[in-house]
């Protein structure tokens, strides 16, 4: 091969790369969505009815999409706890796939089944919205942390105040929290070491399943104490569920059997170290606060 | 070196003749770094390359001195200019605040030196920010005292720092104190053009090389501020190129100690250099058989680098003259037990070693046009095949007369093997598991002006091989002679047109900029890498904020030294009072993967989760603005059959 040839070569890929990244930096360095796209989306998102969950592909473009689409705004597009009990559900995303990386572990069978296949989709500008009914998908018959609620921990009752419980041992609060680095709404329980605290929703509507979630608030936490969590509940004084939770589970669903109707629920959760470790030794703070959110499901042909 | 190649006026067209003559440049023109006194290195090829011809065909082998400077001094201008878009990062707030100690120092100097001198009154100003050398926030201070217009009275300043005035007042005093480092860019793209132009062998290479480097959107951006990581890149290529005449120049070894401890007194990455020369020079000693000779084990370069180096960084550091021993412990302590950074990657948030291995060169390629890094591979690849072809003629004997002061001849320097030792060397030391989680391109950027001279050295030899020399001969068609200069110009266009449009696109936000093959930003937030961490997309948001009025305002990561510099240049609203999270009415997020957490604080503190404003590149949020009362998030309707007991 003569000698000029291999020099050719180089010099003919690295200018064939470099037109490449011309094409690509067009598309790239520029704005793929317009005010008007904005526009559309709400008009379009609006015409969906309020019992339909409605999430972002891309959960970077979360806070744009708020600002300009105030359906996205609803805490179950923002913190959802995830896309179990929502019969008809909607997906909008920039790149086309609705299940990203983001979105994928949002879909209570993943990652051991299938994600579901859209029923439909729209294309709007650059976005597309997958509309999906899973067969089989379970409704919300109430979220249960988001109702009437009774708290106690060791020393006595944990009055209602602002948005929360005041407990004499420290305080519960519907929150959003961070949990593994995502927005979760949920029922922040800060409390001292070892003590239980018991949350009761008496006469609360159950369907055939109770689907929940355990996380722990705050990565600062995380990264310095790795103390488990049992968590206990009952219906009715029957105990269907007890669990050891720790936040290497991230955002640990769970779900348990439930005679449909209005029992009593009891939920005690006993966090067995609530402080962090850090150069000084156990420490109160950062605060290690799990967070747990749960709802009560209906699957399409089942009791409740 | 005698030129093998034929001479311009003895072009001729036989086409075998330009093939072996291709091959012999490519393997002999790669990789030879030049020396920028001497106008090219003594080994080199003295004919006229087709674009060194396309040039300046009477320059002949004299580096393109006027060029080198007219592109630096176009770097600091531009920067100088540009960067009042660029918001202050949270290190500049502290080095803001180290420069006007050191610059208050260096007042007292000016004009009482026994009083400056005196351990208290310098211990006093150098125990600000003590866990970096001074030279950069010294002479960022001295800058504003120069030329920084003056300062407004800020009554939230931490330790009250009073307003300064510049003895000739021209710029703001952040931009004042940014602009030492920004000279220092203007000079790293004036060496950068004088030794890519020596080693591609035409001034296109010297431009290709500088451009290579200072057009990248992240070298750009950094190269802007005030702070020490692009200086401590020109200062490793001083070092490199000093270390390289050195090694045949007596003048050269003794000042290589100097700029070495100049270069430390930038910043500790400095401190691996000798290290790296030393191997270098081991394996140069053993490839000119010399090895076995004891006395030039510690050849002058070395000796320079060991006694002058450590005195004139000793010398640029105050805060060392008392208890040298004891504050030298404490700066080396502080860096070996760095804290750990939080970063993204692919996804995930790393805030405990091991990072992936992959991770530096992973975030090369996403932040660097691929064309570049190809063409730097193969500089890399030709030097490093130069450097271990077997030597002929002269090379191949180890002359007795060799000396300690000049230890090895023109030819023996293997600068291929130079070149990669320091272009790859920052990367794979930020890829050991063991070294603290620093996150940012920046740690690893004083391998970019050596990757950019790779590219030019393979620039030139790649063009050598393709060109006919004939083409570029003075007696050829002045059509073909007219296409043959088009070329390279072309083609450079081509190369560099990514890398340019992407730095111009995203500035001011350079910082959260990726590669056109990565899809720019809203590619790199798809596959989760690092958007930001340094808290300074900020600049659009001042005039929104300022019609906020009075409120208790949650910095987030704007460090509140930095938002200092703004109040002290007026840019700050006066009514934004700096407060935590739970007490704030507004707030600022910049947003990375762990900042969730402080970003749901915001939405339970504020009652919202949507911004008022958003700072965004190319549809990706760098930063947002929360207000309370405005955009309150709806709540979603209970489940319709969920109507309590």
């Amino acid at each position: 091969m003569s000698p000029r040839r291999p020099a050719l070569i180089a010099l003919g890929v690295v200018l064939a790369v470099a037109a490449v990244e011309w094409v690509a930096a067009a598309r790239a360095y520029r704005r793929a969505i317009s005010g008007a796209d904005w526009r559309a989306l709400d008009a379009h998102l609006a015409a969906i009815p309020g019992d339909e969950a409605i999430v972002l592909a891309e959960r970077w473009l979360g806070p744009r999409a708020r600002l300009e689409v105030p359906r996205l705004r609803r805490w179950s597009s923002a913190a959802p706890p995830d896309l179990a009990g929502w019969p008809r559900f909607h997906v909008v995303s920039l790149g086309g796939e609705p299940w990203t990386r983001d979105l994928r572990g949002e879909w209570p069978e993943w990652p051991l089944g299938h994600v579901p296949e859209a029923s439909s989709r729209d294309h709007l500008g650059p976005f597309t919205i997958h509309h999906f009914s899973p067969p089989g998908a379970a409704e919300t018959v109430a979220d249960l942390l988001e109702g009437r609620l009774e708290v106690r921990d060791a020393r006595g009752r944990c009055p209602e105040r602002a948005g929360g419980f005041a407990c004499k041992q420290g305080r519960v609060e519907r929150v959003v929290a961070e949990v593994t680095f995502t927005p979760r709404r949920c029922l922040r329980l800060a409390v001292d070491d070892g003590d239980a605290l018991t949350i009761r929703a008496p006469a609360a509507l159950l369907g055939d399943t109770l689907r929940g979630h355990l996380g722990f608030d705050d990565f600062n936490a995380r990264l310095r104490s790795d103390a488990p969590l049992l968590l206990t509940i009952a219906v009715d004084g029957a105990r269907i569920a007890e669990l050891t939770l720790s936040d290497a589970q991230g955002w640990a669903a769970f779900e348990a059997p439930t005679p449909a109707g209005r029992h009593d629920l009891t939920i005690t959760v006993l966090p067995t170290s609530a402080g962090t470790w850090g150069d000084r030794g156990y420490q109160d703070r950062p605060l290690h606060a799990p967070c747990l959110e749960l709802r009560s499901l209906r699957h399409p042909g089942g009791a409740g | 070196m005698s030129g093998d190649r034929k001479g311009a006026g003895g072009g001729s067209t036989d086409a075998e003749a330009d093939d072996l003559d291709a091959s012999r440049s490519l393997a002999r023109d790669a990789a030879a770094l030049p020396d920028l006194d001497a106008g090219g290195s003594s080994d080199r090829d003295t004919s006229p390359s087709p674009d060194r011809d396309a040039s300046a065909p009477s320059a002949g082998r004299r580096p393109p001195l006027l060029l080198a400077l007219a592109l630096g001094a176009a770097t600091t201008t531009l920067l100088s200019l540009g960067h009042r878009d660029v918001g202050y990062t949270r290190d500049e707030g502290i080095y803001f605040a180290a420069s006007r100690a050191y610059g208050g120092w260096a007042a007292t100097l000016a004009q009482r030196p026994g009083e400056a001198l005196s351990a208290p009154v310098r211990d006093r100003a150098f125990a600000v920010n003590q866990e970096h050398p001074a030279l950069m926030k010294l002479a960022g201070g001295v800058a504003a005292r120069l030329v920084a217009t003056p300062t407004v009275p800020s009554p939230g300043a931490q330790g009250g720092d009073p307003p300064t005035r510049g003895l000739a007042p021209l710029l703001p005093e952040g931009a004042a104190m940014r602009l030492p480092a920004q000279l220092l860019a203007g000079l790293g793209v004036a060496l950068l053009t004088l030794a890519g132009a020596g080693l591609g062998g035409s001034w296109i290479a010297g431009v290709l090389a500088a451009l290579w480097f200072i057009a990248l959107p992240r070298v750009w951006f950094h190269a802007g501020l005030h702070c020490f990581d692009v200086p401590v890149a020109v200062m490793t290529l001083a070092v490199a190129l000093a270390y390289r005449r050195a090694l045949s120049s007596p003048r050269w070894g003794l000042a290589l100690g100097p700029i070495l401890g100049v270069a430390i007194a930038v910043k500790h990455n400095a401190l691996f250099l000798p290290v790296l020369l030393g191997l270098h020079y081991l394996v140069c000693l053993g490839r000119a058989g010399a090895l076995g000779r004891p006395r030039l084990w510690p050849a002058l370069p070395f000796a320079s680098m060991a006694t002058l180096g450590p005195l004139t960084a000793f010398a640029l550091w105050p805060w060392l003259w008392s208890d040298p021993i004891g504050r030298l412990a404490g700066y080396f302590a502080f860096h070996r037990q760095h804290s750990y950074y939080n970063t993204e990657y692919l996804g995930l948030n790393y805030n405990q070693p091991p990072l992936p291995l992959a991770y530096p060169f992973t975030l090369t390629w996403a932040t660097v046009p691929t064309c570049l890094l190809l063409l730097a591979a193969i500089g890399l690849a030709i030097g490093l095949w130069r450097d271990l072809s077997p030597r002929t003629g002269s090379l191949r004997q180890d002359p007795k007369d060799r000396r300690w002061s000049a230890p090895l001849r023109p030819g023996e320097g293997m600068d291929g093997l130079l070149l990669a030792l320091l272009a790859l060397f920052p990367l794979a030391l930020i890829a050991l598991p063991t070294v603290p989680i620093f996150g940012g391109t920046k740690h690893w950027m004083t391998a970019y002006p050596f990757l950019a001279l790779a590219a030019a050295s393979a620039w030139g030899a790649l063009w050598r091989a393709v060109t006919p020399a004939s083409a570029s001969a003075v007696g050829a068609p002045l059509r073909r002679r007219a296409r043959v200069l088009l070329a390279p110009l072309l083609a450079l266009a081509l190369l560099l047109g990514p890398s340019i449009r992407s730095t111009i696109h995203a500035h001011p936000h350079g910082l959260e900029q990726y590669a056109p093959l990565i899809g720019g930003a809203r590619g790199a937030a798809d596959l989760g890498l690092l958007r930001g961490f340094w808290g300074h997309a900020l600049t659009p948001l001042l005039p929104t904020m300022a019609g906020l009025g009075e409120r208790p305002f949650d910095l987030h990561d704007l460090h509140e030294l930095a938002r200092v510099q703004y109040e002290r240049e007026g840019r700050w609203p006066p009514g934004l009072r700096p407060a935590g999270t739970s007490r704030a009415q507004a707030a600022l997020l910049f947003h990375e993967r762990h900042m969730t957490t402080y970003e749901v604080q915001q939405w339970n503190a504020l009652g919202t989760a949507t911004p008022a404003a958003i700072v965004e590149l190319d549809d990706v949020p760098l930063t947002s603005l929360t207000v309370r009362g405005v955009n309150q998030s709806d709540g979603d309707p209970p489940p319709a059959d969920d109507r309590g007991p």
